[in-house]
């Protein structure tokens, strides 16, 4: 199957939200091929719907003071940070023709996260009881989730070199007792986000067997500048 | 009989879900396939969608987990299967639908609740009402741009809209695209994307050039005046472009290789001489065809272009009616007079396109007097690869001579 990847650099929570919703109407419609996106966010705090804001540690004030935002969101999952050196994706994946079985696609997410991991030597797991990839008991990826008539939006962030004192703002996924890793910080090396790109697409296109293909310019709304699409 | 609103199968787990979120209150319509209900499973959020159109019976509330296949609303037909439904819910259940229907003590209930523990445990944390964290979500608030005047610095459901209405006003400001502010964008498709191809490929495939002209339009002006008499009669009111088809279809018979084409390497001389009519639509413009046009008389060319032009109106031309011309006539009289030079584009695979603009009354000298008559502008823009200058020129002459002396034309 084919997915058509566009990598979006740094953007905005709020424009990747409205595009994935975009993109996800046009992929219920069959207008569009499934579709990944890669990016990074600005400095952001997201509480997804089950989540606590009890979860988050610091006073509007201080989120203000170090530029950090902070949004509800309609996905799955608690808290979450995101912030530049930190690898999103969105797939926009149409599960419809993938056996309509949303458990098993978060595990072939979680799947695509440890095999990329796998190609910087990091063994990396599961915590059964809860979604997202692990490095012992640090937190190495974030996931969550929403499926509409059958189509995913959001995704995961998987930590590359991120600046991970920003952790200390919130308890990762609602955990107080665990702490975030990065690529980077478990390799005592920096590790760039393009780096990862190229593993993790390699990867993606092998555990979804999908065939990827760098977009051309649907993303009018996104501005020029970002259009640059990725070739595996 | 109502339809059940069922916890939905997500794949091969059986894990019972949470039902996170009504997306429509107790008792309202809802459509077949709009959104209902928002269930969590894992990190996944899923979407439920009605499977029929109805009205909303809420069995089981939010925030509580539920086994798949567990019916927890229903969707009743009619008002009074809803009114019985209701009746029939156990006590415990019909306590909190009631408070369901009244949202504003809910919401003045729920903000006045007891605060979290965890306000105990840190002063600075954020607090924001249920309500609000909903709106906070539908609308991407960034809680870190509100203050909140509930108690204790509580956000509250009107700082929530406080916000939404800032950011609307923001909103107007319009998007920049490298320097210039963005009004509006208009997708390039449907007929909009064809005359940019048609155009364009025109402009680069063929030698095009445009020789212009002033026709005298006194003769002109009194034949038609005397056709309008005539209308009645007629049972077509005459345009003064019914009348340039009727001179232009006569003059192409004389002068085949200005109603010609060059297609693959072989300038094909047409018998047929279909005049195509440009006509300006607010989508765009559309070029029907009057098939034969020389072959027809005045009154057939009349009520042909007039069912032609209806039809482009209202999107019902045929592909047969829009394709086969040999020449194209685009008469610009209607939008406005004073202009008297105009560039126009050959419709592809046409050799010539003649336009023409409103008639004026200009100042002009004959036998050696000047003296004001009304003036016809038009350009013939045509293919120098099929047309050369002189033949242009010739036909160009052979349409002033027609038109400021039409007495041939109705006889």
């Amino acid at each position: 199957m084919l997915c058509i990847v566009y990598q979006l650099g740094l953007i905005t929570y709020s424009e990747a939200y409205h595009l994935q919703r975009q993109l996800l109407c046009q992929r219920v419609n069959n207008e569009i091929a499934d579709t990944l996106l890669l990016l990074e966010h600005p400095p952001t705090i997201t509480i997804g719907k089950s989540g606590k804001l009890e979860n988050v540690l610091a006073s509007q004030a201080q989120l203000a003071e170090v530029g950090v935002s902070l949004f509800f969101v309609d996905r799955g999952g608690d808290v979450t940070y995101h912030g530049p050196g930190q690898l999103v994706a969105y797939p926009i994946i149409d599960l419809r023709q993938r056996g309509r079985d949303v458990h098993q696609y978060l595990r072939d997410l979680e799947e695509v996260i440890i095999r990329t991991l796998s190609d910087f030597s990091i063994t990396a797991c599961r915590d059964s009881s809860h979604a997202g990839v692990w490095v012992r008991d640090e937190e190495i990826a974030a996931i969550g989730l929403r499926v509409s008539k059958w189509v995913s939006m959001h995704g995961f962030a998987l930590n590359v070199n991120i600046d991970l004192e920003q952790f200390s703002l919130i308890n990762p996924c609602g955990f107080s007792d665990r702490k975030a890793a990065s690529i980077s910080s478990l390799l005592s090396q920096d590790v760039s986000i393009e780096a990862v790109t190229k593993k993790l697409l390699v990867r993606f296109s092998e555990v979804f067997n999908a065939q990827m293909e760098p977009g051309s310019d649907i993303l009018a709304g996104v501005g020029n500048e970002r259009k640059t699409a990725v070739l595996v | 009989m109502a339809a059940k609103v069922l916890m939905p199968k997500l794949g091969m787990s059986t894990a019972p879900l949470t039902l996170v979120e009504w997306k429509a209150k107790e008792g309202e319509a809802v459509e077949k396939g709009s959104v209902i209900l928002v269930v969590e499973t894992e990190k996944i959020m899923h979407d439920v969608e009605a499977e029929t159109s109805g009205l909303l019976h809420i069995l089981i509330e939010e925030g509580q987990e539920v086994a798949i296949g567990t019916v927890v609303g229903l969707i009743a037909e009619t008002k009074e299967e809803l009114e019985a439904l209701k009746k029939e819910k156990p006590k415990a259940a019909v306590a909190a639908a009631e408070v369901k229907e009244a949202p504003p003590a809910e919401a003045a209930k729920v903000e006045a609740a007891a605060p979290p523990a965890a306000e105990i445990k840190k002063e600075e944390r954020i607090l924001i009402s249920p309500v609000a964290r909903k709106l906070a979500e539908e609308h991407m608030i960034d809680l870190t741009k509100i203050s909140g005047t509930g108690p204790g610095g509580r956000i509250v459901r009107k700082d929530i809209e406080k916000e939404i209405e800032a950011k609307k006003k923001v909103k107007v400001t319009p998007e920049v695209y490298q320097g210039r502010r963005v009004k509006s964008v208009i997708p390039l498709k449907g007929m909009r994307k064809a005359i940019a191809e048609h155009m364009h490929r025109s402009l680069s495939v063929a030698a095009q050039l445009t020789l212009t002209a002033e026709i005298d339009m006194t003769e002109m002006v009194k034949l038609r005046k005397s056709l309008v008499a005539k209308e009645k009669d007629l049972g077509t009111r005459i345009t003064y472009t019914d009348l340039l088809v009727l001179a232009i279809a006569q003059l192409l018979k004389d002068q085949p290789i200005v109603n010609s084409s060059l297609i693959d390497d072989e300038i094909k001389r047409w018998e047929s001489i279909n005049v195509g009519i440009a006509v300006a639509l607010e989508e765009g413009l559309i070029v029907p065809v009057v098939k034969d046009a020389d072959k027809k008389s005045l009154v057939e060319i009349s009520k042909t272009i007039k069912s032609l032009a209806q039809k482009a109106r209202e999107g019902k031309l045929t592909p047969d009616e829009v394709t086969g011309g040999t020449f194209t006539l685009t008469n610009i009289g209607a939008l406005g007079a004073g202009y008297r030079f105009e560039t126009f584009i050959i419709n592809q695979p046409e050799s010539a396109i003649l336009g023409t603009a409103g008639i004026t009354d200009r100042a002009v000298v004959k036998d050696g007097e000047i003296v004001i008559r009304p003036i016809l502008a038009c350009s013939l823009t045509y293919d120098h690869r099929v047309i050369d200058g002189a033949v242009a020129h010739q036909f160009m002459t052979s349409v002033i001579q027609l038109v400021e002396n039409p007495g041939p034309l109705v006889v």
